[in-house]
């Protein structure tokens, strides 16, 4: 990394962050700091919905993962367009009558005090936990891949944020995002385009997708039925239907993303323009992934992308056996790719039978380097056990590092920092809210002027951002962050959720009853979790349905009301 | 909080949706343009395969 990408990535954070704390600097009203104003419109809260949800990791991990396993992710998010119909309809109407700041409180009017509390300290316990992994994962991959001190990369980036989160509340949040995510557009399609241009001169477009695809990387869509298959049509329709339920309808940080504005008309636009670029979005960062795996075909990949890892493991005492390893490695990789350009020949001079043959012997190759991959990592954990051997978080990064020009590279680190940032600052906006709204204003102070409540939420947003840093710190005795962070996602979200569809849709069920299934439904997948009883995708199912039928049983057990309405 | 109570009809829900007139329409805009994907993304397995 040179100057040049230092005063790229330092001149573009520094300068949204700046613009967002300048554009807000007057002071604010609560109604303004909590929700933003009128003048955020759709394609703002749209880029800001996308901000959120786009993490560091999206931009580290997605296209490491691309490169292992393919595409087959992006039909993960394959449930989000229809879950974002729902909310449309349903969650917004009511949220935008009711003129809540937050979700929770919603919940207080539709049930009472207790539920309110309740789905709030649900999400601070989670969203709180995951905004320090949020700001984590992206430091350590960047401190360990660039030799940067990680503490100073959590305390920059933790600072910058905190500052304009803290001084522009949910306007500089949102303002900042569309800038963001501006970098973020830029940076993956500049990205794209090299990548393509770093391709062999005999290799078109055309031909990676089909040198992807001889190699299993192509396989976008998977109709079959198979539960042990983590990523079909199937299980990203119904799962990604819920969580995407879950995170969009019920998240403060990012209900609070579309309730900014001045319409439901806005904050509808601004969602639904996330249901139809989502999934496009997700599929390019993939395939970005897909042409890093066709280049690495035709040159040689580190046998293990963690290189300082593998320098230690090198300089160690079994530093022979993993030398041998790699000269496997690199044998195998000059196999394969010459029979991938004796795969090029015969597809020019189309000879269908040299074709199959040829694709069956590159496959075959592909196969045996993955495997002596993992027969290397295996190695690698024996030598340390907490290692983090899953290097495709370091393959995008790696590449950048090593084939990309001075002022990209400061883009694209750029790229990866912003994305932590924007989601970072949703998150820190959201607790800090619903901090204020659901706990001081309704149980502490409930007189507070508009005026103090605005000095509380910003001591309470700054109060959840040096936790965040903290928790940031510590996290390193997580092994693997994606999954940390999924796992409490599964813990927490299915039973927010069951509180949410039961005010939604069974409108003759009411608090108390709704309030104990919830408890009773927690305790139960807090009891899956620690008792390792079932793998953690299920409790999204578990735990929602639990506080469904629950809260419909002890509701029979008690003196009917009637249904509720918005009216009252 | 300090805001006055909701009126019993939002004015919201009379509102002209730009682009797709109504929201009925929009949603269905964004069902089709997945469908469209799905296809799409079939076609692309197939013929990388």
């Amino acid at each position: 990394v040179s100057a040049i990408d230092y005063l790229v990535m330092l001149g573009t954070l520094l300068a949204i962050a700046g613009y967002g704390i300048w554009r807000t600097r007057r002071d604010q009203g609560l109604q303004s700091y909590l929700r933003g104003d009128d003048s955020i419109r759709w394609g703002t809260i749209g880029l800001s919905v996308m901000a959120t949800q786009a993490s560091a990791i999206t931009f580290l991990s997605t296209p490491g993962q691309a490169f292992a396993s393919g595409m087959a992710f992006v039909q993960n998010y394959f449930g989000m367009p229809f879950a974002i119909i729902v909310i449309c309809a349903f969650f917004i109407p009511i949220y935008r009558r009711l003129r809540v700041y937050t979700a929770y409180e919603f919940l207080g009017q539709r049930f009472d005090t207790k539920t309110r509390m309740l789905g709030a300290a649900l999400f601070l316990i989670q969203r709180g936990m995951a905004a320090g992994i949020t700001i984590y994962a992206p430091a350590i991959i960047l401190s360990t891949i660039l030799g940067w001190r990680f503490d100073l990369t959590v305390l920059l980036t933790g600072i910058v944020v905190i500052a304009y989160t803290v001084s522009g509340g949910t306007k500089a949040v949102s303002l900042t995002q569309r800038y963001q995510m501006g970098i973020i557009f830029l940076g993956m399609v500049v990205a794209f385009f090299l990548i393509i241009a770093k391709l062999p001169e005999n290799v078109s477009l055309q031909d990676a997708v089909s040198i992807a695809g001889t190699m299993g990387k192509m396989e976008v869509i998977d109709f079959k039925l198979d539960f042990s298959e983590r990523y079909n049509l199937w299980s990203g329709l119904l799962g990604g239907f819920f969580l995407s339920l879950a995170y969009f309808g019920t998240d403060q940080s990012q209900v609070q993303r579309y309730l900014a504005g001045n319409s439901a008309v806005e904050s509808r636009f601004g969602l639904l323009f996330n249901a139809a670029v989502k999934i496009p979005m997700q599929f390019f960062i993939l395939f970005t992934g897909v042409l890093v795996f066709v280049f690495y075909q035709f040159e040689k990949p580190p046998i293990f992308f963690n290189e300082p890892a593998w320098q230690a493991a090198l300089a160690s005492g079994e530093g022979d056996a993993f030398r041998a390893l790699e000269e496997e490695f690199d044998h195998i990789f000059g196999a394969k790719r010459a029979a991938l350009e004796e795969l090029g020949h015969a597809r020019a001079a189309g000879n269908s039978e040299a074709i199959a043959g040829l694709r069956e012997a590159v496959a075959s190759l592909d196969a045996e380097s993955d495997a002596l991959r993992e027969r290397t990592r295996a190695a690698l954990l024996v030598l340390d056990p907490k290692t983090n051997v899953k290097d495709s978080d370091y393959v995008f990064i790696t590449f950048i590092l090593t084939y990309l020009p001075h002022g990209v590279i400061g883009l694209l680190v750029a790229v990866m920092i912003a994305a932590a940032m924007s989601s970072t600052a949703s998150e820190l906006n959201a607790l800090g809210t619903t901090t204020t709204v659901d706990f001081y204003r309704k149980l502490i102070n409930p007189d507070d002027s508009d005026e103090h409540t605005v000095k509380m939420s910003r001591l309470f947003t700054a109060g959840w951002g040096l936790l965040a840093l903290a928790f940031a710190f510590f996290a390193s005795l997580v092994e693997n962050l994606i999954e940390a962070v999924n796992i409490l996602g599964s813990i927490f979200y299915p039973v927010i959720l069951g509180i949410f569809l039961v005010a939604f849709f069974l409108r003759w069920v009411r608090g108390t009853a709704v309030f104990f299934a919830a408890l009773a439904s927690q305790g139960l997948v807090l009891w899956l979790y620690f008792n390792e009883v079932v793998g953690y995708l299920w409790f999204n199912l578990i735990g929602c349905v639990v506080v469904i039928l629950l809260a419909m049983i002890l509701q029979l057990f008690r003196p009917q009301r009637g249904r509720w309405s918005v009216e009252g | 909080m300090t805001e006055p109570p909701p009126p019993a009809r939002d004015p919201e829900d009379d509102v002209v949706v730009p682009l797709f007139r109504t929201w009925r329409r929009a949603y269905l805009f964004i069902v089709a343009f997945f469908v469209v994907q799905v296809v799409l993304y079939t076609l692309l397995t197939r013929a990388a395969s």
